[in-house]
């Protein structure tokens, strides 16, 4: 693989590969943390340290170097926050977690006291030396992930190896075993007091030793060379030799490797291998840490890298409003990112699908002159059929297609003068047309439904405005008697349009639709035959979609049987189409339903609509 | 909606002419009409409610040999007159006050037309007959009965006969109780004490109108001579189903005889084939089309779509067959002429008057709601405007308003209303998403009905875990502002709502809506685990 060059690199990686030339080649990434961090994390472990002392001072507790680094990552993991109460909180929750099993060994006093103490010293300085850390522009490195992560890029473009090791850690069991001298040393004060020489039996009253330690402090008076053993009449009697005399006024190399540890862990690599092994072979003075430790190495292409310079120059993160206010920005780099870093989605606010269409409908229509109408969703039987000359026994009447009201039962009927004409039509026509030839009846007209049509708009404007040029539109829900299924609502929204001036024609009408669907980004639109009980000639719109002729729509020129009982003497060219359908053809949706209980993350992820 | 089942093979050989099926498919909804299915030979087409004469195939091959051409003008029939009589009793003018007949001979009951004639049948029977109460079709073989025939009302239990398909004798109260069709067809008598029959000269029974025929007139394959009865309600419509049957069957080669029919006060020779005339002027063609084609070509139309017609200066005199009875208006004549033209043909030209387009007032205002709310990162929902009690007020901790408007023959049990406030169906989506992210912030501004008036509403709601009264005053107190509403808050007890959490909104006196926490048993109700705040406010465009 080919090493990185310098643009590759990322500040971080930068930063880490200068400390490992610092370092003389190879850290650990504590190390290589350390060093990137110098000041501030040591101190960190300072102020714990000297709050520790303080704190544990009349116990005899010892907080070990591992748990205090143990304690600094957790720190610096957890507690780096803005908020400098909930930091000083936190702070808190941390020490005591960590430190209960200590405090909960002391008497009552005691915790009281050291707690005191935790909180009063320990607390502030810990939470001063975190604030630092934060204010730090090397804040990235607190989080060993960092630096590890760095560390792992490095290594996958060769310009570092890592190693892995095991390595140990001794510490004493106990803070007794320190203050305690070995027994070999006990008994040898026992020799001095009696002038170089006892027996075995006198050594046993001896009340510094206990009588199981006796054989142990005999075997290694001897291993050591300190006394000679001899058998005498029927005593065995300790002659202290002339190495035994010299020992009397200091140290052997195992207890003062036992005085270090008392003074804290120390690595293997600060110990004797034989002296600690016979520390270890007595079973109940050390105890081993095995510890997994990475070395980091820096390789030639890495230190290459370095020496030829690598540009940390007040590399900017973030551009905070300090850097711009004060012009420090000119001074630094601002760093480069990743692009392809995930970023999430954001759930901002959008119009439904559907609306959408509706907004693009009643756009068209108003930039095609039209004026927009709507006269609610409860009508009379009167306006929504009998006025659009619909016989009363038509099957669109009957209870299982159209929805009737339970409440409000009827409705009242407009004017005489506008119902009479109607009744008329109905019953025997005008003289130009037959007339359906049956017997109309008021009570069906006072039926109150839920509109079927937005024709209904539709006839109760042309009623109130029969003189020419009206161009009126409405676009809304209306409801039909259909079973929801995936393809049938029993409400959907109807878009209508009328025309209605001297001399409209046909031919107008197809102009329309052409004007309206080409609009609509409709490729092609043709007409064929189609049947509606209110228009006369009645058209069926077919647009060119994906490849087919799809029905969309119904279009015609109102019977005169509906416009002359209302004194339009004008021909009305009419269209109108259901959204839902193509909304769902635009979309490629296979479930009507879904337009109105829809799946949130569908409407959160829906393009808006051209 | 009628869906005739046509064979290809079938219709060309009644057409005369060879048509390749493709062409064919292209033509019919040119006609008039749409594909439903095509099956090989088999092509299942929708025709128009306005054209019952096409729910045959024999009716689309007379329609199709005009539209090609092959033979134009009104269809001629030979109609032999007879002796032969059907009384009508008094008795029936409560019962069922109608009946037509007619008698075809000669007739070749081949599969293809017995096919054609059930379907015609059937579907003449569900659109024009409006489920056999304004039109029953009744279709006999003769060749057992003995004129003269009677049509009158009797007891239900005073004459017992063997139904179609069976041997046993029923009586006609025994019938509508038991026999399949009588239990289909029974509510059209519901209510009468005397039941319809037909008998002839030795008391055979023909048929029970409009329920079955008797079984003695079974048609078969071997049935040559057949009667035609059709009882209703609406003489002309009658009149127009029996020509429209008896001229499927001389399509087919039969020969037309007629019956005469006395009525009490009256005497018909049917079926009466003579064609109704109008007269039209190319004017007024011309006007409604937008064309400006001649007289002649006009009457040419005319023949093509199997009318008479004859052209004779400006004006065409037109002969209307007696199968058509949706010619009601001079306008029907055009819509034909059109058809036969080629709708393809209608050439595009635009409105001439000039107006301006304007919004009504209503959708500004909302339109300036919905831009607002997606500023505040809500997102858009739709939801139906029916609903039920239940979700509208049980579910909401509401008891029912005297306003709401109910459905009287609803679909199913949850859409039986029309809701009065948006918050229900909305609360109705976040369970639907309750598994998805949140926050989930919605509006929605759609219409409610109150009494008979259609009301604009917008209304938001915001699921999260620290969703409050607080985040909602926020919210409505900017969309307000912005809208330019002036307003107050007063306490609010709606129990939808938390109390203590909840504040009425007062426009100029008037409470216009609310906002607050909504009650832990509402969110309950909807198995929402989350808080939800909400508002929902009427809409109403300043008076102009």
């Amino acid at each position: 693989m080919c090493p990185a060059t310098e643009r590759e690199l990322g500040m971080t990686e930068k930063r880490v590969l200068i400390a490992l030339v610092k370092l003389e080649g190879f850290g650990t990434p504590e190390q290589i943390q350390e060093t990137l961090l110098p000041g501030d994390i040591a101190k960190l472990s300072d102020n714990l340290k000297k709050g520790f002392d303080s704190a544990f001072a009349d116990s005899n507790i010892n907080v070990s170097e591992h748990q205090r680094a143990m304690l600094i990552e957790t720190l610096l993991r957890d507690c780096l926050m803005d908020d400098e109460k909930a930091m000083r909180n936190r702070v808190m929750e941390t020490l005591m977690t960590h430190l209960s099993g200590y405090i909960m060994g002391l008497d009552v006093p005691g915790q009281r006291n050291t707690m005191g103490k935790i909180l009063g010293d320990t607390v502030p300085s810990v939470v001063s030396s975190l604030k630092a850390i934060m204010a730090s522009e090397d804040r990235i490195f607190v989080s060993q992930v960092e630096v590890m992560n760095a560390c792992s890029w490095l290594r996958a473009k060769s310009l570092v190896e890592m190693s892995e090791k095991l390595e140990k850690h001794y510490s004493l069991l106990s803070k007794r075993a320190g203050e305690m001298d070995l027994p070999e040393r006990r008994a040898l004060k026992a020799l001095k007091k009696a002038h170089g020489s006892m027996s075995v039996d006198e050594l046993r009253k001896d009340k510094n030793l206990k009588s199981e330690e006796v054989p142990i402090a005999m075997g290694w008076l001897k291993r050591k060379g300190w006394v000679s053993i001899e058998k005498k009449a029927n005593e065995t009697v300790l002659e202290l030799t002339q190495d035994g005399k010299n020992m009397l006024s200091k140290k052997g190399l195992d207890e003062e490797l036992i005085e270090r540890l008392a003074g804290g862990e120390l690595h293997e690599s600060e110990v004797n291998e034989h002296t600690i092994d016979s520390i270890i072979k007595r079973q109940d003075i050390v105890r081993i840490r095995e510890e997994v430790v990475r070395t980091v190495i820096i390789g030639q292409e890495g230190i290459d890298l370095v020496n030829a310079g690598l540009d940390i120059s007040e590399e900017i993160t973030n551009l905070t409003p300090e850097l711009i206010q004060t012009g420090k920005w000119r001074g630094g780099n601002i760093r480069r990112y990743d692009i392809e870093t995930f970023a999430p989605n954001l759930s901002g606010g959008k119009s439904h699908p559907l609306q959408q269409y509706i907004e693009k409908v009643r756009g068209i229509f108003l930039n095609m002159g039209f004026m927009e109408i709507d006269y609610g969703f409860v009508q009379s039987a009167f306006w929504n059929m009998d006025a659009l000359f619909t016989a009363q026994d038509h099957p669109a009447r009957e209870m299982h297609d159209t929805l009737y009201l339970k409440r409000p039962g009827s409705m009242e009927l407009p004017d005489s003068r506008l119902v009479n004409p109607v009744k008329r039509m109905h019953e025997q026509g005008d003289g130009e047309s037959d007339g359906w030839q049956y017997a109309w009846q008021e009570t069906e007209a006072r039926k109150a439904l839920l509109r079927t049509h937005t024709t209904v708009n539709t006839i109760r404007y042309l009623a109130e405005h029969p003189e020419p040029p009206v161009k009126v539109f409405s676009v809304g829900p209306v409801f039909r008697k259909e079973a929801v299924d995936p393809t049938h609502l029993p409400e959907f929204i109807q878009v209508e349009g009328i025309v209605m001036e001297e001399g409209a024609n046909l031919t107008m009408l197809v102009g329309l639709l052409k004007e309206f669907y080409g609009r609509m980004g409709v490729e092609d639109m043709r007409i064929r035959p189609g049947y509606f009980p209110y228009t006369e000639p009645s058209v069926e719109p077919e647009i060119f979609h994906n490849g087919n002729w799809m029905e969309l729509g119904g279009a015609g020129i109102f019977r005169p049987e509906v416009t002359r009982p209302f004194g339009i003497k004008h021909p009305v060219l009419a269209w109108g189409l259901g959204l839902e359908r193509l909304v769902m053809t635009v979309l490629g949706m296979d479930d009507i339903r879904k337009l109105y209980v829809s799946d949130i993350d569908w409407l959160r992820e829906s393009p808006i609509i051209e | 909606m009628a869906i005739i089942t046509l064979s290809y093979r079938d219709l060309t050989a009644l057409m005369g002419q060879d048509i390749p099926q493709e062409e064919l498919l292209a033509m019919l909804p040119m006609l008039g009409s749409d594909i439903d299915s095509v099956d090989g030979d088999v092509m299942n087409v929708e025709f128009f409610p306005n054209r019952p004469d096409l729910y045959s195939v024999e009716g689309v091959a007379r329609a199709v040999r005009g539209f090609i051409g092959k033979e134009t003008g009104l269809a001629n029939y030979d109609i032999t007159h007879t002796d032969n009589v059907l009384n009508v009793d008094p008795s029936v003018a409560e019962i069922r006050p109608f009946i037509v007949a007619g008698i075809v001979r000669n007739v070749t009951m081949t599969d293809e037309l017995i096919a054609s004639l059930m379907e015609a049948q059937e579907k003449l029977h569900l659109t024009l007959g409006r489920k056999r109460k304004k039109v029953a079709i009744g279709v006999h073989d003769m060749s057992q009965l003995k004129f003269p025939f009677t049509y009158r009302a009797v007891e239900p239990k005073s004459i017992k006969f063997a139904p179609l398909g069976y041997t046993m004798e029923m009586d006609m109260a025994e019938i509508l109780e038991r026999h399949e069709k009588g239990m289909e067809y029974a509510s059209v008598l519901e209510g009468k004490s005397l039941y319809p029959i037909i008998l002839d000269a030795d008391g055979k029974v023909l048929s029970f109108p409009p329920i079955i025929n008797g079984n003695i007139t079974t048609v078969t394959e071997s049935t040559t001579d057949i009667f035609l009865d059709l009882t209703g309600t609406d003489l002309n419509t009658l009149k127009t189903a029996l020509n429209i049957i008896a001229t499927l069957l001389a399509e087919r080669g039969g020969k037309i005889e007629t019956v005469k029919v006395i009525y009490p006060d009256n005497e018909l020779v049917l079926p009466d084939l003579a064609p109704r005339v109008r007269e039209i002027t190319a004017l007024e063609v011309n006007a409604l089309l937008g064309t400006d084609y001649s007289p002649k070509l006009i009457a040419e139309h005319l023949r093509r779509m199997r009318f008479g017609a004859e052209a004779s200066g400006d004006k065409i005199t037109v002969q209307v067959p007696g199968y058509r009875n949706d010619i009601i208006h001079n306008v029907d004549l055009i819509e034909d002429i059109a058809i036969s033209a080629g709708f393809g043909n209608i050439p595009s030209t635009l409105p001439r008057s000039i107006t301006f387009g304007s919004e009504r007032p209503l959708e500004v205002l909302s339109n300036n709601a919905r831009r607002l709310m997606f500023g505040h990162s809500y997102l858009e929902v739709k939801s139906l405007a029916l609903s039920c009690e239940k979700e509208q007020f049980e579910m909401m901790h509401r008891s029912e308003s005297s306003a709401l408007v109910k459905i009287q023959n609803p679909i199913n049990e949850y859409l039986t209303c029309v809701r009065m406030t948006l918050a229900p169906s909305m609360m109705m989506f976040l369970k639907a998403n309750k598994h998805r992210d949140l926050p989930q912030n919605i509006f929605e501004a759609g219409s409610i009905v109150s009494g008979t008036k259609t009301i604009r509403h917008l209304a938001a709601l915001s699921m999260h875990s620290k969703a409050s009264f607080t985040e909602m005053k926020s919210l409505v107190q900017t969309v307000l502002r912005d809208l330019n509403i002036t307003f107050e808050l007063v306490q609010c007890d709606d129990p939808v709502y938390i109390p203590g959490r909840a504040a009425e909104i007062i426009v100029a006196d008037n409470s216009i809506g609310s906002f607050g926490e909504y009650h832990p048993q509402v969110l309950e109700n909807f198995e929402l685990g989350y808080p939800v705040a909400g508002f929902e406010i009427e809409l109403e465009p300043p008076q102009s």
